[in-house]
């Protein structure tokens, strides 16, 4: 009898000791963070959180893949709602400015003013166009996770048969397209260039026109004036007068892999599809955007935010990884598995980067194009512009209206829908 | 007298209490039953509509701590906002051709259905598997078919029959007779079978009636079949036009809405306005409105169309 109580006190010592030991050595906190990366992009992600967790014990992170872009959206925008959001996220600009209003997240400026912060040094190392779009107000807010930019995609060994030189302006782009644009019985085989319907098609021109999207105050958009008529102009006459381009809704690495098409414009993460969907067939070039006046490019993709809801110990955990993913080291390797442009000016400038660029050198011209990058206006209102421009570069590609008339159809509805922010 | 009536009354009292009693407790029985579907419909079917009328009249982007009361200001700017016109006029041009054109394609192959024929059964499967085929998939399959190069398997068909090949989907003009059409084929095998019951519920005597009294074919639908199918008839317009103004899933998956969003739709601007946009008031009010409208639409057409349906006896 007697040697069972002492058993049992054994036991219950022992089961104690077990759970108590390893929270008393380091308690865990548990956060999560939300992503879109799809695909080889989710691979990398998942294999740098992994790494964070090992290097963490007391920190545990949940990689939660949440679908596309618009899915996580929709899913953080009803978690904010319900009180239940991620710790941390990935968030465009636009969602930020929404997110900032709602009180729905905390700006990385009180973590890097923080005993775990970042010295002055450390923050001005990231790339200054970078911090200028992460800022609202003067104070840092998110920071930028996986940035990427617009770029012209070629085929290399198309042009090298052809003996073309890869183009550098709007005249060498149009020439060469018309040079590789091929017709058999009157039926167009394979076509020079391509254009999508989009914003972010007509920005790739716009851009390197030198001008702006908004008027110096912020308050009206810019985009239907001369440079914008002109460089619309330019994409209906690639498509519509000298018959060069076509139009597709869709993606064009597929149709640029099977030949269908000699070159279109993606951003970075686009060279590991476009090279998947290649395979080998031929060789894939870069060129930063033809230009008009300026060399420029736009750039896109999301920052990192921690949410508000989260506990201090775990937006402190947040912190620790959004430093860990934005570190030189990570960014660095980031961008040689994912092809996404590196956060910080030591990482561009690392020898290891160097040697990344030559042993592919077409990185170079992913890593150059930031000298010209330019953000998108960080308002919620960009939402609704970007749709609006969309709807004039489609309507005048389709020829429904000249392009004045579609931009300044455009400049009215998004010049409305500024007028009442901050109302 | 007096005590013989009071004796003779009490048994009568005590019976109506044990009825009352009785009806109570199947009452009670019959609720309990009730409840648990009626927690559910009112937890999330009548709150979530009475909180959707709420939130219509107000301006709430679901994370804001505030929602400011606006009045019928969501309901006004409708009226003023192009992309919420088009999508109107689109769902209507959609209702107006596919609707009818469908209806009518239902009854001439459900009249063809319905004769004696070898293998009839395969027939009538055949027609039936689009309906019970769900619509994302069979939307994919249609995109491949109005594939816009000259790869797309109808192209492939114009251009052996000597056509030029179109661009259907990404064309604007073009873009809705596509999803017409889709929908058509779609819904079809479901209006056959409604008209096959319909048809088969007309009693020979009729026909035979005619038969003697020298009526063609031709007359004998026009005045036996049509008038008899009637209830039918109402039935299908009722429901497809119910259906068919909320169309959504469709024109999102064969074209995006595009282009130029000339396939938008009203639930799809709902969608985009509730769901991308997040203006959670503006959406809750076009949802009201596509009430509204769906509404008035019936009560015309019980007005209209009810009164010359025909009820057999």
């Amino acid at each position: 009898m007697r040697r069972i109580g002492t058993w049992l006190a054994l036991l219950v010592a022992v089961a104690i000791a077990a759970t108590a030991a390893p929270s008393a050595a380091a308690p865990t906190v548990t956060i999560s963070f939300w992503h879109g990366m799809s695909g080889p992009l989710g691979g990398t992600t998942a294999k740098l959180i992994d790494e964070f967790n090992r290097l963490n014990p007391g920190i545990t992170v949940l990689n939660q893949y949440q679908g596309s872009y618009g899915a996580l959206n929709q899913k953080l925008v009803a978690a904010i709602a319900a009180g239940a959001p991620p710790t941390v996220t990935q968030v465009f600009s636009n969602w930020t400015d929404q997110f900032i209003e709602a009180k729905a997240i905390v700006p990385v400026e009180r973590f890097i003013q923080g005993p775990d912060g970042l010295s002055d040094d450390e923050v001005n190392d990231i790339l200054p166009i970078l911090r200028r779009g992460n800022t609202y107000d003067g104070v840092l807010w998110t920071m930028p996770f996986n940035k990427s930019l617009w770029i012209l995609f070629y085929n290399a060994t198309l042009l090298r048969q052809n003996r073309l030189a890869v183009p550098e302006t709007w005249e060498d782009l149009l020439k060469v397209s018309q040079a590789l644009t091929q017709t058999e019985g009157g039926r167009v085989t394979r076509y020079g260039f391509v254009l999508r319907p989009f914003i972010d098609y007509f920005a790739a021109f716009y851009l390197t026109t030198g001008a702006e999207w908004l008027t110096r105050d912020g308050a009206r958009v810019a985009f239907n004036g001369t440079e914008g008529v002109r460089a619309l102009q330019f994409m209906v006459d690639l498509a519509n007068k000298y018959k060069v381009a076509y139009v597709i809704p869709g993606f064009a690495d597929q149709d640029f892999a099977a030949g269908k098409v000699a070159m279109y414009i993606a951003t970075n993460p686009g060279v590991v599809f476009s090279q998947q969907a290649i395979g080998g067939k031929f060789e894939l070039g870069l060129a930063e955007l033809p230009r008009d006046r300026v060399t420029a490019t736009s750039i896109s993709g999301t920052d990192l935010a921690i949410m508000a809801r989260a506990t201090p110990e775990q937006q402190a955990a947040g912190w620790k990884l959004i430093k860990f993913l934005t570190s030189a080291a990570v960014t660095t390797r980031w961008h040689q598995e994912t092809y996404y442009a590196p956060v910080r000016r030591s990482a561009l400038n690392s020898s290891l980067m160097q040697q990344y660029v030559r042993q592919e050198p077409i990185r170079k011209v992913l890593l150059d194009a930031l000298a010209s990058a330019k953000v998108d206006p960080p308002i919620k209102e960009w939402f609704d512009i970007r749709d609006f421009v969309s709807t004039a570069v489609e309507t005048a590609l389709l020829a429904k209206a000249t392009p004045k008339q579609a931009l300044d159809e455009a400049a009215a509805r998004s010049n409305a829908v500024l007028a009442k922010r901050g109302k | 007298m007096g005590v013989a009536e009071a004796v003779g009354e009490r048994p009568a009292a005590a019976r109506a209490a044990e009825r009352r009693r009785r009806v109570l407790v199947e009452n009670l029985e019959a609720w309990a039953f009730l409840l648990p579907a009626l927690v559910i419909l009112l937890a999330f079917h009548f709150l979530p509509i009475f909180y959707a009328f709420f939130v219509s009249l107000r301006d709430w982007d679901m994370i804001s701590p505030e929602k400011p009361f606006v009045g019928a200001a969501n309901y006004v700017g409708l009226w003023s906002d192009r992309d919420f016109v088009l999508a109107l006029r689109n769902t209507v041009t959609y209702v107006v051709a596919s609707v009818p054109l469908g209806i009518a394609l239902g009854l001439g192959v459900a009249l063809l259905l319905n004769q004696r024929l070898r293998g009839i059964g395969f027939f009538r499967t055949a027609f039936f598997v689009p309906y019970v085929t769900a619509v994302v998939p069979a939307a994919i399959v249609w995109r491949w078919i109005f594939h816009p190069d000259q790869f797309g398997y109808l192209n492939y068909l114009l251009t052996l029959l000597g056509q030029a090949p179109r661009t259907w989907i990404l064309d604007p003009d073009l873009a809705m007779a596509t999803v017409i059409t889709v929908a058509i084929w779609g819904r079809l095998g479901y209006d056959v079978v409604v008209y096959l019951a319909g048809l088969q519920n007309i009693s020979p005597d009729y026909y035979e009636a005619a038969q003697i009294d020298g009526a063609g074919p031709w007359q004998t639908f026009w005045r036996i079949t049509l008038p008899l199918l009637s209830p039918t008839t109402y039935f299908l317009l009722i429901i497809s036009g119910i259906g068919a103004f909320k169309v959504f899933v469709l024109p999102l998956v064969l074209t995006q809405g595009g282009p130029l969003k000339r396939t938008t739709t009203i639930v799809m601007k709902l969608f985009t306005d509730g769901f991308q946009r997040f203006e959670m008031g503006y959406a809750a009010a076009i949802a009201f409105t596509l009430f509204g409208i769906i509404f008035i639409l019936t009560l015309i057409q019980r007005r209209l169309v009810g009164r010359r349906v025909h009820y057999d006896v």
